[in-house]
């Protein structure tokens, strides 16, 4: 994977990508031959079969009665026994199946032909034909399935026909409002919006760009819905509103078998069976088409700062045990340099198709000192998120630890229990989440919440608890404490929330504050406001603070110390000042380059290329192919961190070969006004 | 709340009108008509006979008075009288419809405690062997219909081993004892069928919580492992869990006609199918009326229960 | 001929409470124009109306009050390429590279969607402008990344040659490398098609790079407007101002040196922007 980067083309912006090979991706192409789809497969072809030539497949004559020979039970000649009539029970069922998958299928048809199009028209117009449409189906809705069915009979007539065009009315309502649904939200997407602002006619977005987005989503619906229609259907034979006798139908031998019971109770067991394990056979099929759908759209990877990959996709659990053990080079005794919070060589690897290890966080070192603020500045895929709740001692599954450890105040947290690990959550380090809303139990207030952490943290007195937590509230300047105390997260905003989830992360005191991104959702000045709060609690209380985030302006207004990350790795380290005036690594400089600046007297200037995704690093550095001033040695073998000046270290070959840093920002002379 | 609750009742009466319009316009796309739903009983009658029926019935009158007249009837309580044997069909209906709200009251209790538990069971622990289990009979039950479980367990129950009886909500006259003991079979096939929904339902729910954001941040917060399933995912989970259980409910109230007709049962079911092979239209609109009725009553109290432990939807609705 | 102007723009969103309707005024009394080859921008935080005007301009929510004229025409409440005289002259490039395409369509199907019965080559020819390599034409969106993807929605919106372009926050869910690489794409073309942008943002330095003249909305009003120079480095609103000092920049001893002013003097500081 080559990109045309020389010298002197970084300037221009027609850098062209080059073709990058296809990423197939995650789908195994043999998806349809698990035993979960072939099992339901050839079942439903051997219905398929007994409808289309019940001949071959039943041994008797369905309507032939043999009445000395009524009622018995499975033998040789028949099977599973004869009827009331002698008939045997076996032909019958098999010629009945042509009765329950063609209603099945006609009524399931029937449903989706007059719902789709209303659930879709309705959902993408919405307006007052949404409204009316939506009441009709709510009209419908109001009686329950079977029931309106033998309304329907009873103002119609009976048969078969009438009976399960009632039953496709039934269905039509779940038709409706998936397909709503989903139009509503299709109708939203970028591509849709830009198919009306070029006067694309509706009906041809409808049928282009809706139906087709929204087909597998209806096809496992319909499934779902020929399986409920095969059951009312029998439901209907079994009342006598279905096919008429002597005619064979599962739900009519059912009705007609629960009369001699008493007699031969087989009668009531072989349609039941039957019907069970066509329904049975539908439902699974539709669960692998379900399950095989959803995977093939998620193929897409993160693609920008606030999308990085979900942490939070993890069955959470003291996860800071060591899986693979290629143990790391003897790490001495605990760290002694009084860090709050240390890590030493860590690494961090999922796993990918065909069983092995992808590492997304490669032998990374960091250390945080008290009373200081070490920024962790990186793009998506860049692996700081990881690093970031390792901190925490939490790994996201499926991920697992391959090396390394991690010290919070002088305490290896990687040989902890569960017990010990939560302990230490709860009293040493604290941790800020991206997003409010989803780190807060919507179910609960936030008085309720913090009380929590302070009651498992040891503080047994109720009355302490009230007051320290409305001490926390105010720390975090969030207006009138004790009030909102009884307030539900949801009635808190983005800023408040998340001022919220540091008075969280603070309620037992740690010595360590982790937050991942916490102000990249939040508007400017509020981001402000968090920022300065962080700060005057470092100051304050002496917490020492890992910042996550990508935004070196946030980075140089909060932190005392920079590390740098790209591809797992830490790429520089800095402290701050130092950092800004003069960058160490061709891509902290190239970052510096491409963040436009109020005031700059230069162009913002970006990085072609992309981020190599893990699995595909290559030994050397990770960064060659997009650097301007990559040479062979770069990419020959791997490259330590080396000392890049006081306190400073940068992981390039070439660092002394680095041009004078020309800092395009002239911004105090901006301030004067 | 009681904005909430006000509002939700004020928009079910556009509902339910057009409910009654429904029925009433319906009925009357019937080829003949009660008219000559009684007289097909008598061959013998001419057609003088059926003109003097329709004029006593008040079917001669134009289309709209007698829709008045029947909407004026519905608003007082009256929805007319039997075709056939002329008790008012409110009567019939009151009688019919403690048989049904029992057997559906059975059958939800066994419903939840079951599926509930069941899937919970299987929730903490995915893919071990008791989530196999369960899924397994989930899957199984849910494919299974429901009369079918019936006449199995009445096949076992009754018939083979006597131990219960198979039908009936017991005589005229008998205890309420044994009304009860007459519920246990229905109930339990009503019950099954509809604990394997809410099991499932459950289960993935409860994965679903236990695999997201909130579970991890509150691991990450500290709180013991105990206190975060019981406490925090449990109820999380619990909410999308209480909307099928609501229709499962309004399910059994008004759709277990084939349940009541394996159990010989005398429930709102078997009336409205008995109403329908005799075409006693009055029967048939009165039933359909009570249904629709208690199915949007069950509808609100449903999104009443959800919107009351819900606080981020009470939020929403400020 | 100015490219696109809006008057006196008024746009309200309507909620159904009970029986009475709440009105909530999104965007009030909003002018400006764009004239061909130059790139008006207008920045503002959530909830400043920003995309209202948008969407208002593209004709998909219709104005309360005042006029949207492109290319000349009237336009206002309706979608511009339903007008025969303003069709194909404005495209737009939304924020969301994940659903700016349809994921079953091919690249080179996306592409030519606004002109049908265009040949292939031209849209071979419109991902040269973007800089996207030809053998990007059979793929599928989830085969490229995030920039690709707003590259490739760039290259549908030229290809009914418009006289203007709305770009609604067209990088703000990109990478800050990749970033730079779109807002240099974008002036690129702006040189060499002459086209007009409207461009959408929140982030003052990306504003302030990519527009030639700036307004800034708060709630829904015009706090300032002018050529983006002056707004940004000569700001004369107290909004402005505040919104500056808010923005940090990559400046340790800068950044220091505005917080101890907000702690000590927090008066003479600039009034809050939180709202």
């Amino acid at each position: 994977m080559t990109t045309v980067s020389q010298p002197g083309l970084m300037e221009t912006t027609a850098v062209l990508e080059t073709a990058e090979p296809a990423a197939g991706g995650k789908r195994s192409s043999a998806w349809w031959r698990s035993p979960s789809m072939v099992v339901p497969l050839l079942i439903l072809a051997f219905l398929a079969l007994a409808t289309a030539l019940p001949g071959l497949l039943a041994t008797h004559d369905p309507l032939r009665q043999d009445l000395t020979n009524a009622l018995s039970g499975p033998s040789w000649t028949h099977w599973l026994g004869t009827d009331e009539a002698g008939r045997d029970v076996w032909s019958r069922l098999v010629h009945g199946t042509r009765v329950s998958l063609l209603a099945g299928a006609y009524a399931a048809g029937l449903a989706a032909f007059i719902g789709v199009p209303l659930g879709m028209f309705s959902g993408y117009v919405v307006g007052r034909f949404d409204r009316i449409a939506m009441r009709a189906i709510d009209v419908i809705m109001a009686l329950p399935g079977l029931f309106l069915a033998i309304a329907m009979i009873a103002v119609f007539g009976g048969g078969l026909v009438v009976a399960m065009t009632a039953v496709s009315l039934v269905f039509v309502p779940g038709f409706a409002r998936l397909s709503r649904a989903e139009a509503l939200r299709l109708r939203g997407q970028g591509f849709v919006e830009s198919s009306r602002l070029s006067g694309r006619p509706r009906r041809r977005i409808l049928a282009v760009h809706l139906l087709p987005n929204m087909a597998t989503v209806l096809l496992v619906q319909f499934a779902l819905t020929l399986a409920l229609a095969i059951l009312a259907e029998s439901g209907l034979s079994l009342l006598g509103f279905g096919l008429e006798p002597p005619d064979p139908s599962w739900g009519g031998m059912l009705s007609q078998g629960s009369r001699f019971m008493a007699r031969q109770g087989w009668l009531v067991v072989w349609p039941g069976v039957a019907l069970t394990v066509t329904v049975l056979s539908i439902n699974l099929l539709s669960d692998a088409l379900q399950r095989r759908f959803s995977r093939s759209s998620s193929v897409i990877e993160d693609s920008g700062p606030v999308g990085a990959v979900s942490p939070a996709r993890s069955v959470a659990r003291p996860s800071v045990g060591l899986v693979a053990s290629d143990h790391d080079t003897g790490v001495p005794a605990p760290d002694g340099s009084g860090a709050a919070l240390a890590i030493r060589g860590l690494s961090i690897a999922f796993p990918a198709d065909g069983g092995r290890l992808v590492p997304a966080v490669d032998d990374v070192d960091l250390a945080v000192d008290q009373g200081r603020v070490l920024g962790l500045v990186g793009e998506s895929g860049s692996g700081k998120t990881l690093t970031a709740l390792a901190g925490v001692g939490h790994i996201p599954t499926p991920g697992v630890r391959t090396a390394g450890q991690i010290w919070v105040n002088g305490t290896d947290i990687t040989s902890l229990s569960g017990p010990q690990l939560q302990r230490l959550r709860r009293e040493e380090v604290g941790f800020v989440f991206q997003s409010a809303s989803s780190a807060l139990d919507p179910m609960f207030t936030v008085g309720n919440q913090v009380d929590e952490v302070l009651r498992f943290g040891g503080m047994s007195d109720r009355k302490r608890r009230r007051s320290r937590a409305i001490e926390l509230l105010d720390e975090v300047e969030i207006a009138d404490a004790a009030r909102r105390l009884d307030d539900y997260p949801a009635q808190f905003s983005g800023g408040m929330a998340q001022r919220v989830l540091i008075a969280l992360a603070l309620a037992n005191n740690p010595r360590v504050l982790i937050a991942d991104e916490p102000t990249t959702a939040l508007d400017v000045a509020v981001q402000q406001g968090i920022l300065d709060l962080i700060r005057a609690l470092s100051d304050d209380h002496g917490l020492g603070v890992l910042f996550v985030t990508h935004d070196f302006g946030v980075a140089a207004d909060l932190c005392d110390d920079i590390a740098v990350m790209y591809a797992g790795q830490i790429v520089e380290t800095s402290a701050s000042e130092p950092l800004f005036a003069d960058p160490r690594h061709p891509y902290t400089r190239g970052l510096m380059r491409a963040l436009p600046v109020v005031g700059s007297n230069s162009d913002p200037r970006g990085i072609p290329g992309r981020v190599p995704a893990p699995g595909t690093w290559g030994a050397g550095c990770r960064f060659a192919n997009r650097c301007a001033m990559a040479i062979e040695a770069c990419t020959a073998e791997p490259v330590r961190l080396l000392d890049a000046g006081v306190d400073r270290s940068s992981r390039c070959i070439r660092l002394d070969d680095l041009e004078p840093w020309n800092p395009s920002v002239e911004t105090t002379r901006t301030e004067a006004s | 709340m009681f904005e909430f609750i006000s509002k939700r009742i004020l928009g079910a009466i556009p509902l339910l009108f057009a409910l009654v319009t429904l029925t009433f316009f319906f009925t009357s796309l019937m080829p003949g008509d009660a008219a000559t739903a009684i007289t097909d009983q008598s061959p013998l009658a001419s057609a003088e006979d059926v003109a003097e029926i329709r004029a006593s019935m008040g079917l001669d009158r134009p289309f709209l008075e007698q829709y008045v007249d029947y909407m004026g009837g519905v608003l007082q309580g009256d929805l007319g009288r039997s075709l056939f044997t002329s008790t008012p069909v409110t009567e019939l209906i009151s009688s019919r419809i403690v048989g049904t709200f029992a057997l559906a009251l059975v059958g939800t209790m066994i419903a939840v405690v079951i599926g509930v538990g069941a899937g919970i069971i299987a929730g903490l622990r995915p893919h071990g062997v008791v989530d196999r289990v369960v899924t397994g009979l989930a899957t199984l039950g849910i494919a299974m219909p429901n009369f079918w479980v019936g006449l199995l367990l009445v096949w076992v129950f009754a018939v083979t081993l006597g131990w219960l009886p198979a039908g009936g909500f017991g005589q005229p006259g008998a205890s309420f004892g044994d009304k009860m003991i007459t519920l246990i079979l229905p109930g339990i096939a009503l019950g099954t069928s509809a604990a394997a929904h809410v099991a499932r339902q459950m289960r993935g729910s409860l994965i679903g919580v236990m695999e997201g954001d909130l579970v991890t941040a509150l691991d990450v917060r500290g709180l013991p492992r105990r206190r975060v399933v019981l406490r925090h995912a449990l109820r999380n989970a619990a909410i999308p869990v209480l909307t099928v259980v609501g229709l499962l409910a309004a399910r059994m109230l008004g759709g277990a006609i084939v349940i009541e007709q394996v159990f010989a049962f005398p429930g709102i079911g078997s009336l409205a199918v008995t109403a329908v092979n005799t075409r006693d239209i009055p029967v048939v609109q009165g039933v359909a009326l009570t249904v629709g009725l208690v199915v949007v009553v069950i509808n609100i109290v449903t999104d009443v229960v959800h919107v009351s432990l819900d606080p981020a939807a009470r939020v929403q609705l400020s | 001929m100015t490219a696109l102007s809006v008057e006196d723009l008024r746009v309200e969103y309507h909620k159904r409470r009970w029986f009475r309707t709440v009105s909530h005024v999104a965007v009030e009394a909003v002018s400006f124009s764009v004239e061909p080859g130059r790139t008006v921008g207008l920045v503002g935080q959530s909830g400043s109306g920003k995309s209202s005007i948008a969407r208002a301009v593209l004709g998909l929510v219709k104005p309360a009050a005042g006029t949207v004229t492109v290319s000349g025409t009237d336009t206002t409440g309706r979608v511009p390429a339903t007008v025969a005289a303003t069709a194909g002259k404005v495209q737009a490039v939304f924020q969301d590279p994940t659903s700016s395409l349809d994921p079953r369509f091919s690249i080179e199907r996306s592409v030519l969607e606004p002109i049908p019965g265009a040949p292939s080559e031209r849209a071979a020819e419109l991902l040269d402008l973007v800089g996207l390599d030809r053998s990007y034409l059979g793929r599928r969106p989830h085969q490229l990344s995030g920039g690709q993807r707003q590259r490739v929605a760039i290259a549908r919106a030229l290809a009914s040659t418009p006289e203007t372009i709305i770009c609604d926050e067209p990088v703000s869910a990109l990478d800050v490398s990749t970033q730079a690489l779109i807002l240099q794409l974008l002036r690129r073309i702006q040189r060499e098609t002459g086209v007009a942008l409207l461009f959408i943002g929140h982030d003052l330095g990306v504003m302030h790079y990519i527009s030639d003249d700036l307004v800034v909305l708060h709630k829904g009003r015009v706090e300032e407007q002018g050529s983006a120079d002056d707004v940004c480095l000569r700001p004369r609103a107290a909004y402005t101002q505040a919104l500056l000092q808010a923005s940090p920049l990559p400046d340790p001893a800068l950044q220091r040196e505005r917080r101890s002013r907000r702690l000590h003097d927090p008066a003479a500081a600039a009034p809050t922007v939180a709202t």
